[in-house]
């Protein structure tokens, strides 16, 4: 288990050095330089006053330098002055957003987990039966239907005809504001883990172990808790790292079309406006978290069931 | 690895056998046995009611976007100040838009840009994807280590990530959203075709092949492509919706297309801020967009089951496939993801 651990944190290193190259590259290539004299939006600047604003954002150093400036501040979660909100720092600007997202995340993955794993036990074990049925079709839709199509059908029934919820839901103080935004953002993952858990609980039922318990007269009641949930849930678990990618990228979508003043609504915005600092600030955040929950869903995976650490 | 080969195995296997059987020199035969192959997954897709009713669609939205200059009645950036705002009535069947144009045109424009963006991407991940995969599966040893470590840098970043930032650096654009969308989505094709050969090169009758002196470019493509077909087929099929999302996705967010052009993604993006006074503008591009990315999964999931009737025995190799489908980008990754577990840790 040491050494499964080991050699999945080293692969951390390579990964996180790739992205970081890879994020300040291509937003460096990113035309349209706030400073660009040939810019058709270009400050209204002498070339003398240009330089020296390049000198003060470092942008005049070879690359290499401007990337090992950038990592090691980075390494301080110091991402500099955004290009746009000229008056605040970037972290300053997570520091403020990023709780909000993560709140509904957090809450939106949960709502997933528990509802997913459900739906998918219930649909194995009634398979064929009007549950598989109802969750084939959660399955089909939570899977097929990008987020923005369902946000705007919730929106339309729920809150402009209904009125149960309002279609604006700005810092999700309210429980009323957090509802929308938690279902469109979980029936994604939702949906994805239903599927997983009831192929993995088929695939346990079908097999010896299980016939075994049935044939030596075992109530149906007690395989299913005793013998094939442990079993089926493990695999489930190396779905979740891929989903919780699902949920971040979802919420540029949620936040947008919900108008909350989360990360993906700032980090949309930046995009826009060529704000560097934002944008590599954002992915790299990002990045760096989903790596690590990979890895510490691969370490789970690997403490649960032994095949994985001693076959790799 | 084992889980996935083994099942994919079965489903080589008449293929493979009565190529195997035939020998090497009986390539005729295997002309006749691939039609029939052909035709047991159109009798098998046949049955299969939501598959059929997918295809049906698909054909529809194909012969709309073919023919869009006729069905469209004002072109794509045809303004018409009296009729701001209108809602849907005789002569705007879906209403106007904030500028006067007929959004059921719009859509009908859209279809076409969705259709292009499913298509021409997918066609970028084959020339990508196959010869990459087939390289490593192979040959195997140090090719095969360093075109997966570039596969696993590829995989360790986001695509959606990956294809956002592209798109900042290229801007909009049609072409750019090919190119982005091909270049970041290989890598799911890529290891497929990998553990195909992967499994296709221990097989006997390549074996034999090769023992007869053929060519690694001949075994590659006359012995071992034809035996991974159906896969890469399935993959790509599910390869469109995801396109045809990640573009949606990139148009609401505003990188992807831009105006005067118009996508689905686009017309729900920009019309926003109407969603509560005029919620045509949104209804129908959204319902179209769903329209089509719920057919693409159907006909995406019969023609599995059809092409592979042993997936749809056996869930591992379901999971295997990785082909929950749809608004894919994630769930296409994992199915990957599942896959590459399996390579990781062989059970």
């Amino acid at each position: 288990m040491l050494q499964y651990t080991l050699n999945r944190l080293l692969w951390l290193i390579p990964t996180l050095f790739v992205m970081s190259v890879i994020v300040f590259l291509i937003s460096h290539n990113t035309p349209g330089s706030p400073l660009d004299p040939s810019n058709s939006g270009r400050n209204p600047l002498s070339d003398e006053q240009m330089a020296n604003l390049r000198a003060k954002y470092g942008l005049d150093q070879p690359l290499w330098v401007q990337y090992r400036t950038f990592l090691w501040n980075a390494l301080h979660l110091d991402f500099g002055t955004s290009f746009v909100y000229k008056t605040r720092t970037v972290t300053d600007i997570l520091a403020q957003t990023f709780p909000i997202s993560l709140k509904l995340g957090v809450l939106a993955m949960t709502v997933a987990i528990v509802v997913g794993t459900f739906l998918g036990i219930l649909a194995a074990v009634n398979q064929n039966g009007w549950l598989d049925y109802l969750s084939a079709g959660v399955a089909v839709l939570g899977t097929s239907l990008p987020n923005f199509v369902i946000a705007v059908i919730f929106i339309l029934i729920f809150s402009l005809k209904l009125g149960w919820f309002p279609p604006i839901s700005g810092n999700l103080a309210t429980p009323r504001e957090l509802v929308l935004p938690t279902i469109v953002l979980a029936l994604f993952p939702t949906a994805t883990l239903t599927r997983y858990t009831r192929a993995s609980m088929i695939d346990v039922i079908r097999s010896d172990y299980v016939r075994t318990a049935r044939a030596k007269g075992l109530a149906e009641r007690r395989i299913i808790t005793g013998h094939v949930l442990k079993n089926a849930l493990i695999p489930v678990i190396t779905v979740i790292g891929p989903l919780l990618a699902a949920v971040g990228t979802g919420s540029f979508v949620v936040e947008q079309i919900f108008a909350i003043n989360g990360m993906g609504k700032f980090f949309v915005l930046s995009m826009t406006g060529n704000d560097y600092p934002m944008i590599m600030a954002v992915i790299l955040l990002y990045g760096v978290f989903l790596a690590i929950m990979n890895l510490l869903v691969d370490l789970l995976y690997g403490l649960f069931d032994p095949r994985i650490r001693l076959g790799g | 690895m084992a889980e996935t080969a083994s099942s994919r195995e079965a489903s080589v296997a008449p293929t493979a056998q009565v190529a195997g059987a035939l020998g090497q020199a009986g390539l005729r035969g295997r002309g006749r046995k691939q039609s029939s192959l052909w035709r047991d997954a159109w009798r098998r897709l046949r049955r299969n009611k939501l598959a059929l009713a997918g295809l049906v669609v698909v054909v529809l939205l194909c012969l709309v976007a073919i023919f869009a200059p006729l069905l469209a009645r004002e072109e794509l950036d045809f303004q018409n100040y009296d009729t701001l705002y209108a809602p849907p009535s005789g002569a705007y069947p879906m209403g106007a838009d904030q500028l006067g144009r007929d959004i059921l045109s719009r859509v009908i424009w859209g279809a076409r840009v969705s259709l292009l963006v499913g298509l021409v991407s997918q066609f970028i991940v084959l020339a990508i994807g196959v010869p990459i995969g087939a390289l490593a599966g192979y040959f195997g040893g140090r090719t095969d280590l360093l075109l997966m470590r570039v596969v696993d840098v590829m995989y360790a970043f986001p695509q959606l990530l990956f294809v956002i930032l592209l798109m900042s650096m290229w801007g909009r654009g049609l072409r750019n959203i090919f190119l982005a969308i091909g270049i970041t989505a290989w890598v799911t094709l890529a290891r497929l075709v990998r553990a195909q050969f992967l499994s296709l090169r221990e097989k006997d009758y390549v074996i034999a092949a090769r023992s007869i002196g053929a060519t690694d470019l001949r075994l590659i493509t006359r012995h071992m492509l034809p035996n991974a077909l159906t896969p890469i087929i399935v993959a790509l099929t599910f390869g469109i919706p995801t396109a045809i999302f990640i573009e949606a996705f990139l148009s609401f967010i505003g990188v992807g297309l831009g105006p005067p052009q118009t996508s689905w993604g686009l017309m729900v993006g920009e019309n926003q801020q109407y969603l509560r006074s005029y919620p045509w503008m949104l209804i129908w591009p959204s319902a179209a967009l769903g329209l089509t990315m719920l057919a693409f999964t159907f006909l995406g999931d019969g023609l599995r089951d059809a092409l592979d009737p042993s997936a749809k025995r056996d869930p591992s190799a379901r999971r295997g496939m990785g082909a929950p489908a749809g608004a894919g980008v994630v769930s296409d990754r994992d199915g990957d993801r599942q896959g590459g577990r399996m390579a990781f840790a062989p059970i």
